[in-house]
């Protein structure tokens, strides 16, 4: 039976050559090149959770009274859309166990995308010819994090509604395009009614779908190029160690996919995320003081705290205080991002193609250079939640935020200048140590270099 | 707590059980609220404001709102022992003009319903009033506001917050009347109480502290998933 399907659809299709060459392709065995995977298939339970979201949200903010079972809110005014997340959340079978999965989800797919570019970056993986998958990363990873602030944003609750008030600050705060900017994405000035679907649009159908095409581009130019490898025995510049796609690589794969969906389903059904309903319909009037983002924005919240209030003129044009930290910094991240592979080559003058990576140790500037630019983000995630800070510790916010101005210089200079050390003192350890890997039943392939 | 409870009832048996064992007749009988009352402007007024409302400034005379004290038990308890700064009046009036005052302060002082509330109400008015400086879950803030945290209510007693609301402790401003009536009051103090401790449908609550737990939450399960990738990269063997 499925031989004759097989064969039915080789004889029309002439699969079986590009099948069994597929088969045949070569995945290296090492754990961290898994991490692009569990980014993958939080990608995918996104996407099939999403879809049961989209089947019962209301994109609007017409207001309506709310007379659903969660009846602390029984009576009250709010968005239709924030009505229909609480309908989602009480009442629709299995609604809030999908819902926490999805922001669940979310939060792991740019945990994973993190982890797994960091691997990219201390392993030189990003050196040529493999440049342009390292732009489609970064390029994913800016449209995963603005998928997650459209998606957070559109609850209607007082917390959501804080962070729209915010992103839409930022963006307007840009010199001279600042207006236009924000009638593109927020549809007038906020709070106002062509927000919200707008976002939505956005949310599930523009970003999603560049995110799904250029994970595409992605491994496509993975496939073309093939895997890079760990130095090694055997391991050279044109050979490629690992196991086979089929059946041992696939299996292990699906074996990571389920995985990953039992972790996400775990916290989706255990650990609460997100609790609107606590947090009440937004209301432009009720502030919301030191309102958290989700994770991958703390770093932004807290450069905004952190940065001292200045305001001054360019060129006649008032550049407001938030500009410098909410969108500046962050912009410049992106662009230092997008531009690394080619600052590398200019710093080490090496402009031939890789395909065998380095260990961190082997590069102890570049692995400085790593830990200190993610030292200094994890100091301003503390920046972003310095007034849970203050008050776990019963501190006084004002004197936290002082001492986080100082130690978010000196906390990366010491982490950078500590892994320089330990990287030479390392590589000296390990100086004439390459024995003792077992390349026995290992598969290799040979590298089809495209330069 | 059981060391107030006991004090209560230490209270309460003074209170009703000494007299008749003794036999005393309290002087000048009458009316015991018109008796409160005079008590109250003698003994209390001084620091708590004439009407209760409590005093602010100087700390040994600062008393704090006794508009939400309906509980005469723990009225009795509180001038009998005399709470921190507020001196002890066991001594200085006689058990009668104990239970008067005290039945004064629960009867006439204590205005602020403790009945009627709406909670869904009092979650839109806490929105408005109070979330800006202890957050909608109640969990409290940290402002730059010479130092002082707006606390975390999660702790905090009807009475005490419904009492807040009207003294304004420190830097807190206060809503008179004209601002927020009795019965919103009753339904912000409705709502703080439920918001102390809310039904979790979604699971551990992580003390909710909100996106910060959730961030770390998700740090923690991403690292598991790399130890898993490297288990199943040792082909599941340890
Ligand atoms: C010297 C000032 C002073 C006088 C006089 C005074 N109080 Fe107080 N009272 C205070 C202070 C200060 C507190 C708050 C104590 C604390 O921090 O718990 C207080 C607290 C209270 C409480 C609330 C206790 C609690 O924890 O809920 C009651 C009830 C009370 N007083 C009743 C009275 C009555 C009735 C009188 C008159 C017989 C009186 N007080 C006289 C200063 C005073
Ligand atoms: C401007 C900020 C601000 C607002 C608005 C505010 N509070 Fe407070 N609140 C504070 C501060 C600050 C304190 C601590 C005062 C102190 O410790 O001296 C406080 C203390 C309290 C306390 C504790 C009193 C005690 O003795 O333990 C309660 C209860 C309270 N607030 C309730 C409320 C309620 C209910 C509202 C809304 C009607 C509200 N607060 C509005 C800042 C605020």
């Amino acid at each position: 039976m499925i031989e004759s399907t097989a064969r039915f659809v080789d004889s029309r299709l002439r699969l079986s050559k590009f099948v069994r060459r597929a088969m045949n392709h070569v995945f290296p065995d090492h754990w961290s090149f898994m991490l692009g995977e569990v980014a993958l298939y939080s990608f995918v339970i996104l996407i099939i959770t999403g879809v049961y979201l989209a089947m019962f949200f209301k994109d609007t903010t017409t207001p309506v009274i709310y007379h659903g079972s969660y009846t602390p809110l029984d009576g009250v005014k709010m968005a239709a859309a924030y009505r229909s997340v609480l309908h989602i959340s009480f009442d629709v079978p299995a609604g809030l166990l999908i819902r926490q999965m999805h922001h669940w989800a979310a939060d792991i797919f740019l945990a994973a995308i993190i982890v797994h570019q960091a691997r990219i970056f201390f392993t030189a993986a990003y050196r040529k010819p493999r440049e342009l998958n390292w732009i489609v990363g970064v390029t994913l990873l800016i449209l995963a994090i603005a998928n997650g602030y459209f998606g957070y944003s559109m609850c209607g609750d007082l917390l959501s509604g804080a962070g729209m008030r915010i992103g839409y600050a930022i963006l307007l705060s840009v010199p001279v395009i600042g207006p236009w900017l924000t009638f593109i994405f927020f549809g007038g000035t906020v709070p106002v009614a062509a927000t919200l679907p707008r976002f939505f649009a956005l949310h599930i159908f523009v970003v999603p779908a560049l995110i799904a095409a250029l994970i595409g581009v992605h491994l496509l130019i993975i496939w073309r190029q093939l895997h890079t490898n760990f130095p090694g025995p055997q391991r050279t510049e044109k050979l490629i160690v690992g196991s086979r796609l089929w059946p041992s690589y696939t299996l292990k794969s699906l074996g990571l996919f389920f995985l990953v969906f039992a972790l996400i389903a775990f916290l989706g059904g255990l650990v609460q995320i997100d609790p609107v309903w606590l947090y009440g319909p937004y209301n432009p009037v009720a502030i919301l003081p030191g309102a958290q983002p989700d994770w991958y924005l703390g770093w932004v919240e807290g450069a905004m705290r952190l940065f001292p209030g200045v305001n001054f003129r360019i060129g006649g044009y008032l550049v407001p205080e938030v500009f410098w930290p909410g969108f500046f910094f962050p912009a410049m991240m992106f662009v230092l991002l997008y531009v690394w592979p080619f600052i590398e080559k200019l710093i080490s003058l090496d402009f031939r193609p890789h395909n065998v990576l380095r260990w961190p140790y082997q590069q102890p500037f570049c692995t400085a250079l790593g830990c200190a630019t993610l030292a200094f983000l994890v100091v301003l995630e503390f920046a972003g939640a310095d007034d849970v800070v203050a008050l776990a510790g019963h501190a006084h916010v004002g004197a936290l935020r002082d001492l986080l101005r100082i130690l978010v210089f000196v906390v990366p200079a010491a982490t950078g200048a500590i892994s320089y050390l330990i990287c030479l003192w390392w590589r000296r350890r390990r100086a004439s140590d390459n024995a003792g890997l077992n390349i026995g039943n290992e598969a290799m392939e040979e590298l089809t270099q495209s330069q | 707590m059981p060391k107030g409870a006991s004090f209560a009832s230490l209270a309460f048996f003074v209170a009703f059980c000494v007299p008749v064992v003794r036999g005393q007749a309290a002087p000048n009988a009458g009316d015991p609220l018109a008796r409160g009352q005079q008590i109250f402007a003698q003994h209390c007024a001084e620091c708590h404001g004439d009407h209760g409302q409590g005093v602010s400034g100087v700390v040994s005379i600062a008393g704090p709102n006794l508009q939400a004290e309906h509980n005469l038990g723990q009225v009795l308890t509180a001038i009998e022992v005399g709470p921190s700064h507020m001196p002890s009046f066991g001594r200085i009036l006689s058990v009668p003009d104990m239970k008067d005052v005290a039945g004064y302060v629960t009867q006439k002082i204590a205005v602020i319903p403790m009945q009627g509330g709406n909670l869904s109400e009092g979650g839109d008015l806490y929105a408005m009033y109070c979330s800006a400086c202890h957050r909608t879950d109640v969990r409290g803030g940290a402002l730059v506001f010479d130092g002082v945290n707006a606390p975390n209510l999660s702790h905090k007693s009807r009475a005490l917050v419904a009492g807040a609301i009207r003294w304004g402790p420190g830097p807190m401003p206060n809503f008179p009347p004209s601002v927020l009536t009795d019965q919103q009051v009753a339904s912000i103090a409705d709502y703080v109480k439920y918001a102390q401790r809310p039904p979790a449908p979604g699971g551990s609550a992580m003390h909710w502290y909100g996106p910060v737990a959730e961030g770390f939450a998700a740090w923690v399960i991403a690292f598991l998933t790399i130890g898993v990738a490297m288990w199943i990269e040792r082909g599941g063997k340890g």
